[in-house]
């Protein structure tokens, strides 16, 4: 009985003493939607600037003040749902302790799913950035990480949205809804871009993010100057092609051509277009056919021909057709036989021209080739030493390309119309 | 120590006075004398003025006094035409009463009533006239006769007002114990179902009967019923709740251990299932024994629905219940420790929702709660016209009022109606009792340790739950310790002619309730046309 009692009055007071830890409620956290990693200014104390966008729930979905405020988002702005603030540090995470000195509520990054690099960042090394991103438990594996292409991360953060709530909805709605529609990015988020870091044999990229200015001038777009004021220089967003990592270092660019390339390798394409001409002899003019790929996928093999690793790519895919233009070539069974070709040759083109640049110019494999000849020639791998040597076999390595490409359905329409 | 000594106070307190005082004392026997009968009846009755003493004159031929004492408020009809005009008027006529003794004679020709004995202990006739028998006494006799006249005023049967059904018989339980059995004989036609008798209450004598199916019960639980109820010593039984809390398996525990209901339908598919009901007079509500803790989830109704939406239903009252229990709870969790948990959008509009809100999660729920448990209280306990009243001052103090006056934030209300909601729906008041009273430590627990203090609380339930015995039967049986037979009968209610075994572990003694493979289906000799 007086053991019982004991015990009981311990629990009982367990639960006093812990003192809610780590309890805190939702209205003083300060909701980071993106989060943004630049250089520091100086070398000696701020090596680090830390952003992050913190949402103003109360500008959020309707409330008093319109959802695109215009002002600037930085420290005007009290009607944008948005507040850019950042601190410096010395590291990553000595950045972030110090944006608190200037955040009233405590900066809570578990909702932040877009993280931007600033480039000249990502070109020093992103080593310490994956780790803290990884070490920290608030944030999460899932959110995409991205890279600014000329401009810092703290420029993008301050974007105003067009359409959605935030920027980092913006950018999220990109990766995932927009970019598969014409297969010109690629989204990577936290948790893939370490495994693709760390694997050997693999190199990573990142989608890059361009700020676009939109002169004056011409039609803005929603939410667009304010009645009164000068016109001011609208900016948006835009994905770029892709960042190419060596190592942890940015080593250079994709395009959008060399992005599509990579993507058709990778067999990451989903949606897109194709735009490429048909010769048909005998007709003088070429028709332009622009093809809507559909259904793809990639096979890659390795082989070991004379000593040398070889890689067998094989793509399938599918396509209908989007646009036909040529009023003298007639969509008949042999003919789409040509469109087919077509439509292969310019697959093939983007292929080698993502080859090429990677393997020639920025010597990244990128395409994971290396995992690929470490999983299939094991044997060959462990002889030449390729776990330290692969990046100095990858330039060197042949690629044999076998495409198959065709073109199912013509849309609604057959022949192209005549005009008269 | 501290406790120790407390205890020793108390005990210091009662003293020897552990027990009640009993008035069973010497056996007195009738006497010969009338008057002397008379006046120990006048002592006894002093100063009730509810008892009346009639004394008249019969001819046997030679004139012999009789007495007949009742309660008033009996049916005057039955005392005066049943016993004191056969009495009076036909005693004389007879040719054989020469034979037999007055009382005899009586008893077997003049008294035109159906239920009649002779009983010659004094302190026995006292209770008889108690309860409501009418007591006949002749001079020189050394018997008097105990005639059989309950004619109490009662309700008349109407619909059960806790249990309501929108499919299912209409009629309940009246304060009338006779009535009440009546209304189970009638479904059940059998002599196997039998009815016990025992008297509680030292001072209110109160009649409780313990009805079972023979051969289907099992007799142990037949045997331990009986003898728990033979234990209480106790001067009243009001109300069933009285026995209830004599007879339950772990006192200490929140969750009841015995049903209780108003409807004798669902006394009788709980009897033919296996177990037992305990009537208690002057009370609607009959107690079922061994209940399961999945049964509080169960209504009639189940049995007489399809069965899809039956199983649909069943369902439904189990996440109800997961949510009665829980939703403030995980709300607070959530908000105050977990943020991370929620979709951003959702997270967003909590927090542009609880700006501005002085308190936190768990004070303005609490504060919710409470009132919503003022409500609920002042709902009940008004009178009906004025119930309407408090809905509507309740709907717009506490909901529209405290929200716009920035007091709480509309996602609490919605979390606390929420709540209130699915805890009215459970079927059985019985058990959202102990739910209720669960919701709030668990509700301290996610404040002080997020959704780990949930989750240890649940446990500490579970475990609780899992050592529950009623009546010697597991509680959460047939999840634990699982049965695959029964599970036609707790997660889901299969169709009729699939649920042929009754509950493993309450009607083992006779399993089977029907024929196997009852399905419909057409006739298996007719040829089929071509």
């Amino acid at each position: 009985m007086k053991k019982t009692c004991f015990i009981i009055c311990l629990i009982l007071l367990a639960f006093n003493f812990s003192g809610c830890w780590s309890r805190i409620e939702v209205e003083d956290l300060a909701i980071a939607s993106a989060v943004g990693i630049d250089k520091g200014e100086t070398e000696e104390f701020s090596k680090i600037l830390f952003s992050v966008l913190v949402v103003r729930p109360e500008n959020v979905q309707g409330g008093s003040g319109d959802s695109s405020g215009t002002g600037g988002t930085g420290e005007g702005g009290s009607q944008a749902p948005g507040w850019v603030n950042f601190g410096q540090g010395n590291s990553v995470d000595d950045a972030r302790r110090n944006l608190s000195t200037t955040t009233s509520k405590r900066i809570f990054l578990g909702h932040s799913r877009v993280i931007i690099l600033g480039e000249e960042k990502a070109k020093e090394g992103v080593g310490d950035i994956v780790d803290y991103l990884i070490r920290n438990e608030e944030i999460r594996l899932r959110s995409w990480l991205l890279v600014t292409s000329a401009g810092t991360a703290l420029e993008t953060l301050s974007l105003n949205p067009e359409l959605s709530n935030t920027f980092s909805d913006e950018v999220d709605n990109f990766l995932t809804i927009s970019a598969p529609r014409a297969s010109k990015s690629y989204a990577v988020n936290v948790k893939n871009f370490m495994v693709d870091l760390t694997t050997t044999g693999k190199e990573a990229v990142l989608p890059l993010l361009e700020i676009r200015t939109i002169p004056p001038g011409e039609t803005t777009p929603s939410g667009g100057s304010q009645a009164g004021g000068p016109p001011q220089p609208k900016k948006n967003a835009r994905l770029k092609g892709l960042a190419v990592f060596r190592g942890d270092k940015m080593v250079g660019e994709l395009g959008d051509s060399e992005t599509k390339g990579f993507l058709w390798i990778a067999g990451k394409a989903q949606r897109g277009t194709l735009a490429f001409r048909v010769d048909n002899s005998g007709v003088k003019e070429p028709a332009q056919v622009t093809v809507e790929m559909t259904r793809v996928a990639s096979k890659i093999k390795t082989d070991i021909v004379q000593g040398k690793p070889v890689v067998k790519l094989k793509i399938e895919t599918e396509g209908d057709i989007g646009e036909f233009s040529g009023t003298d070539v007639k969509i008949t069974p042999e003919d789409i036989e040509l469109v087919n070709q077509g439509y292969r040759k310019a697959i093939e083109e983007q292929v080698m021209l993502a080859l090429n640049k990677c393997q020639k110019e920025l010597q990244a494999d990128i395409f994971g080739f290396g995992t690929y000849v470490h999983r299939q020639q094991l044997r060959y791998w462990k002889e030449h030493n390729l776990e330290k040597k692969w990046p100095e076999v990858f330039p060197e390595i042949q690629v044999q390309v076998e495409i198959k490409a065709n073109v199912r359905r013509t849309g609604l329409i057959q022949d192209s119309i005549k005009v008269e | 120590m501290v406790l120790n000594k407390l205890r020793e106070k108390i005990k210091g307190f009662l003293g020897e006075r552990n027990k009640i005082p009993s008035d069973a004392g010497e056996k007195k026997l009738l006497h010969h004398s009338l008057a002397k009968n008379e006046k120990y009846f006048r002592e006894v009755f002093n100063r009730c003025s509810d008892v009346i003493f009639r004394s008249f004159e019969i001819s046997t031929p030679a004139p012999v006094r009789v007495l007949i004492i009742y309660l008033d408020g009996l049916s005057s009809f039955i005392v005066g035409e049943g016993v004191v005009r056969s009495l009076m008027a036909r005693y004389l006529d007879d040719k054989q009463r020469v034979k037999k003794s007055p009382l005899e004679h009586a008893q077997e020709h003049v008294i035109s009533i159906p239920e009649i004995k002779p009983e010659k202990d004094l302190t026995k006739l006292t209770d008889f006239i108690l309860a409501g028998e009418i007591i006949l006494i002749i001079d020189g006799e050394p018997e008097g006769l105990v005639i059989s006249s309950r004619g109490w005023e009662s309700r008349g049967v109407s619909e059960p007002q806790s249990e309501p059904l929108v499919r299912g018989p209409r009629d309940g339980f009246t304060e009338n114990l006779r009535t009440n059995t009546t209304l189970i004989r009638r479904r059940i036609k059998s002599t196997r179902l039998k009815l016990e008798s025992l008297e509680i209450g030292a001072i209110t004598k109160t009649a409780v009967d313990i009805a079972y199916i023979d051969g289907i019960a099992n007799e142990k639980v037949v045997a331990e019923a009986k003898e728990r109820l033979k234990r209480i010593k106790t001067d009243s039984i009001l109300e069933s709740g009285y026995l209830e809390q004599f007879i339950e398996d772990n006192p200490w525990s929140l969750f009841p251990q015995v049903d209780v209901t108003e409807r004798p339908d669902k006394v009788c598919g709980n009897l033919l299932e296996g177990r037992v009901a305990i009537l208690v007079d002057n009370t609607p509500f009959a107690l079922i024994i061994p209940v399961l803790f999945l049964q509080f989830l169960q209504t009639p109704e189940d049995y007489y629905m399809r069965p899809y939406q039956a199983t649909f239903l069943r369902i439904l009252r189990f996440v109800t219940l997961n949510i009665a229990l829980l939703l403030p709870s995980f709300y607070i969790a959530i908000t105050t420790f977990h943020q991370e948990m929620l979709p951003t959008p959702l997270l967003l509009s909590i927090a542009k929702a609880r700006s501005g809100v002085p308190f936190p999660a768990l004070v303005e729920a609490l504060l919710m709660e409470l009132a919503f448990e003022i409500v609920r209280e002042a709902g009940i306990r008004l009178p009906r016209p004025m119930g309407q009243a408090i809905s509507i001052v309740a709907s717009l103090v506490i909901g529209q009022a405290a929200v716009s006056a920035g007091l709480v934030s509309p996602a609490m209300l919605i979390v606390v109606a929420l709540t209130a909601m699915a805890s009215f729906s459970l079927p059985t008041s019985h058990a959202t009792e102990a739910i209720r009273a669960l919701r709030f430590p668990i509700m301290f627990l996610a404040a002080t340790l997020g959704l780990f203090g949930v989750m240890a609380a649940l446990l500490v339930i579970l475990i609780h739950l899992c050592s529950l015995r009623s009546f010697g039967t597991p509680y959460l049986s047939p999840i634990a310790p699982l049965t695959l037979r029964d599970l036609k009968d707790i997660p889901v209610r299969a169709p009729w002619w699939v649920m042929f075994t009754r509950p493993r572990l309450i009607g083992y003694k006779e399993p089977q309730r029907q024929d196997v493979g009852q399905m419909p289906h057409p006739p298996k000799g007719r040829e089929k046309k071509t």
